[in-house]
């Protein structure tokens, strides 16, 4: 596939429909849903001037949408009007306000009907209307891959995120993430530091940073990666908007791997949305005890392909290795007690209580034992538990 | 016609000599007291009045007026009452002045002329300590603690005029109150299984290293910061002095006269920032800081504390004392104690154990971010405490009991006292250099966990500090080996960075 989704180039009936698409989509609680009802067989700023006239065809398309009652109708009219009196009084076009807004915080705008991307949106069955972007434009000549994963990952999670999407990125495929907590952040995180084209898709707008803790990722994504939003600046996240963003991910994608993961939650929705999309899906395997990893196993019973190594994404995808041979094998502990503990461990989490119970090893042994692990790093320690890492 | 009589009064934990000037003249019948009393205490005119007509003695019509010198400071409570009589007494001819001499009078009268105890006889004692002081019968046995020159009783003012006009002796002190079952610590032979647990609060006491417990509701956080308590040593003389004063001013039973024993104070986590640290007005009052001077101050569920309140924490936690200030003035109390605290690491009761918390980052943060970073590193000591395991409780063979565990920290202490520190967790960096050096194996060990983010510049010298207390409870000499080393790290779980991804650190 090839393209670019970027900006889209402007000339004047183009921004005026542009500038149109940007008010749409900033009127309060508007969907992807209702705004491609609103944008059913008209242009934006048809759309913008028949909402305000209130068309009762389109009125009545629009009550149809879950949720859309009375008083929401009349709120979007009375923005439509307010937008077209203003566009009016400063004798410009429609939505310039809030398109030079965008423009001086570094934000591009990209329509996906008028694109060069256009291939990748018309199979889409729910395709954004617009997305707001930051940083480069995304190449879709890229091979990209989505890392998604659980907000509450074990250590485990964490270092097999790592591993791909620091792998992926040597081999030069983006990573497509949600730059959510977890799975999603280290893998996107492990992915810029190896250099690695990466493209994060946000359910807020691009400068209400959610969670907050990632703020240097978002801002790194958007600077060396792409930052892409359905949204316009200033839109707050909402509980609903996360699964529509994931759709995007699985969209943007060629292959979704899940990491860890819950029986339900986001990455079982980006999951979902791919399927939908004929997107391939494969899932990490983990320790049936370890409620993380539940939803991924499922996947597998269910027949998904399995991520045993990186070689198994890289296959999938059809890309080679480039040569990189297969990591050194790791030194397997030789002292029994060592072993003994891994053992433990590969159920889940522990504490040095209990180990210290089913080894039956003094204190001051288990200690010395598990900080060489941790040094070699076959196990972590996060607030008094400790996990196999590996 | 003028008397004086020498009292004391209570400001924050120190008493103050207060001298009782008592004039009396023709006049309009009237009784004033000037000289900053409080309201307790110029309610003494009405106590006082009655209790000397109570006991039979005169109270002719004229004009009386008191002044409590120095006029400038602040005098709170009833313990003056007595003072205020037996002036009274002696410019009204009722005793002889003279016999007021060298004495001085604590204590609160009562309407029938009895003598009652006050708040803070200790610190009040330690001020008249060249005096004989006079006091109520049942605070003779806390006097005697801060060891004055004499000190006598007299149950109500009648017998203490009649003592004092010569015409009795003075009564016998009170007999030994009945000593209090010692119902000491529980021991730490109770402890099933937790073996982490018991090594944590074996290093706590004999390092003096302050401990965090992680870990849900009832697995035992409150029982073990109880035996922490057992292990700790008795106090001298000095020591158990500075806490006892602070106890009598607050006034806290004290059925063994000194309290030798270290105390345990367990506040709940509602409280203000003027009970955990001190305040109040106009009289400043110790906090519970200043309570588990020399004893031990358990946090029960930290994450619930106000943060305000655990950050004022900071200051006394480093420099042992506690300045408080108040626009009437300012006070210091001693804080030297041991922090234990205990806290589930996340509101779900799973305690943070993997892929069983339900808690959402979000949430686990928002619970974590109450305890500052700097006073998370106070605390040298964090473990993982968990419910015991079924078998373990119904099964399991008693751990060591507190005797043997105690002897290993009291030699423990001993090996830090000759270093010069009240213990190990005292020492600075210069000092750790010299009486802990490594060996290059450990110094490889660290180097390795430094470079590799598993330690920071702070924790590197809390461990250094923790694994020398190891080798103290093992009676070994330095250098620290590795194993000493590694047994400090598992005593110091990461708490407050959980969000960092382990493989990220």
């Amino acid at each position: 596939m090839t393209g670019l989704v970027g900006a889209v180039p402007m000339d004047g009936d183009a921004a005026a429909e542009l500038g149109a698409l940007a008010e749409l989509c900033s009127l309060p609680r508007i969907g992807p849903a209702r705004l491609r009802a609103l944008l059913r067989d008209r242009s934006a700023l048809d759309a913008i001037g028949e909402l305000r006239r209130g068309n009762a065809a389109m009125l009545s398309a629009l009550s149809a949408c879950r949720g859309v009652d009375r008083a929401l109708l009349s709120t979007w009219q009375q923005r439509a009007s307010a937008a077209m009196a203003a566009s009016a009084r400063h004798g410009r076009p429609v939505g310039a306000e809030l398109l030079d807004a965008h423009a001086s915080a570094g934000v591009w705008v990209h329509v996906p009907s008028g694109s060069d991307a256009a291939d990748l949106w018309e199979t889409d069955p729910e395709p954004p209307a617009v997305l707001f972007g930051r940083g480069a434009p995304v190449d879709l000549a890229l091979r990209r891959v989505a890392i998604v994963g659980t907000r509450r990952c074990s250590a485990y999670g964490r270092t097999v995120a790592q591993m791909l999407g620091e792998g992926l990125a040597e081999q030069g495929v983006a990573v497509v993430s949600g730059l959510a907590t977890g799975i999603d952040g280290i893998a996107q995180r492990a992915a810029l530091d190896a250099g690695g084209p990466v493209i994060g898709v946000v359910g807020s707008g691009l400068d209400c940073v959610y969670p907050a803790a990632n703020r240097a990722l978002w801002a790194d994504v958007g600077e060396y990666g792409t930052l892409l939003s359905e949204y316009p600046l200033g839109t707050h996240p909402a509980a609903w908007q996360f699964p529509a963003r994931n759709r995007i991910v699985a969209a943007l994608c060629e292959l979704v791997v899940v990491v860890e993961s819950g029986p339900s939650g986001g990455s079982m929705h980006t999951v979902e949305a791919a399927a939908e999309r004929g997107r391939a899906v494969m899932a990490v395997p983990g320790p049936i005890t370890s409620s993380a990893s539940s939803g991924t196993n499922r996947l597998l019973a269910e027949g998904c392909a399995p991520v045993c190594d990186l070689d198994d994404v890289l296959l999938a995808l059809g890309a080679t290795a480039g040569g990189a041979g297969a990591a050194p094998a790791a030194r397997v502990p030789d002292d029994p007690l060592e072993r003994r503990l891994l053992d433990e461990l590969t159920a889940g989490g522990r504490s040095v209580d209990e180990l210290a119970l089913c080894v039956e090893a003094s204190l001051a042994d288990l200690a010395t034992a598990l900080g060489r692990l941790q040094l070699s790093g076959w196990v972590s320690e996060t607030g008094g538990w400790w996990e196999k890492s590996r | 016609m003028l008397a004086t009589a020498t009292a004391a009064t209570l400001v924050g934990v120190d008493g103050h000599v207060v001298t009782v000037e008592v004039h009396v003249t023709d006049g309009l019948p009237s009784f004033t007291i000037v000289g900053l009393p409080d309201a307790a205490c110029r309610e003494a005119r009405d106590r006082v009045r009655s209790a000397v007509l109570s006991s039979g003695l005169e109270w002719p019509p004229r004009r009386v007026t008191v002044n409590l010198a120095p006029s400038g400071l602040r005098k709170g409570g009833a313990g003056l009452d007595l003072a205020i009589a037996v002036a009274y007494l002696a410019v009204t001819d009722q005793v002889p002045t003279d016999s007021l001499d060298g004495k001085a009078f604590v204590g609160e009268l009562g309407l029938d002329g009895a003598i009652r105890a006050v708040v803070g006889v200790v610190p009040l004692v330690d001020a008249l300590r060249e005096r004989t002081v006079v006091i109520a019968p049942e605070s003779y046995h806390v006097a005697r603690a801060a060891d004055p020159r004499d000190v006598c009783t007299a149950a109500n003012l009648g017998r203490l005029a009649s003592v004092l006009a010569g015409r009795t002796p003075w009564p016998d002190p009170p007999p030994d109150p009945p000593q209090p079952q010692w119902e000491g610590v529980p021991d730490l032979g109770d402890v099933v299984g937790q073996p982490l647990a018991r090594r944590a609060i074996e290093v706590a006491a004999a390092g003096g290293h302050h401990l965090l417990m992680l870990g849900p509701p009832g697995a035992g956080k409150t029982m073990l910061a109880r035996r922490l308590v057992g292990l700790l040593p008795e106090l001298s003389r000095e020591r158990a002095m500075e806490a006892t004063r602070v106890q009598s001013a607050a006034g806290l039973p004290l059925p063994t006269g000194l309290a030798t024993r270290p105390l345990l104070r367990s506040p709940h986590h509602t409280a203000t920032m003027a009970a955990l640290i001190g305040g109040g007005s106009p009289a400043v009052r110790p906090g519970e800081v200043s309570l588990a001077h020399r004893g031990v101050l358990f946090l029960d569920e930290l994450g619930e504390f106000a943060p305000s309140v655990l950050d004022a924490m900071r200051q006394p936690l480093e420099e042992g004392v506690v300045r408080v200030s108040r626009a009437a003035g300012s006070c210091e109390f001693p804080a030297r104690f041991l922090l234990v605290a205990a806290m589930n690491p996340c509101p779900c009761g799973q305690a943070g154990r993997p892929n069983a918390c339900r808690c959402s980052d979000y949430v686990r943060q928002r619970y974590l971010r109450r305890l500052s970073g700097p006073l998370l590193d106070r605390f040298d000591l964090r473990v993982q405490v968990q419910r015991p395991d079924p078998d373990q409780l119904l099964d399991g063979t008693r751990g060591e009991s507190t005797e043997a565990v105690g002897a290993r920290v009291a030699a423990a202490r001993e090996r830090s006292a000759a270093r010069g520190v009240g213990s190990n967790a005292e020492l600075s960096g210069l000092e750790l250099e010299h009486h802990a050096p490594l060996t290059a194996a450990s110094r490889d060990e660290l180097r390795r966990r430094l470079r590799q983010g598993l330690l920071s510049g702070r924790g590197l010298k809390r461990v250094r500090c923790v694994a020398l207390t190891l080798s103290d409870l093992a009676g070994d000499e330095p250098p620290i080996d590795a194993e000493r080393l590694h047994e400090a790290l598992a005593l110091r779980a990461s708490v407050g960075d959980l969000h960092v991804p382990a493989a990220a650190r």
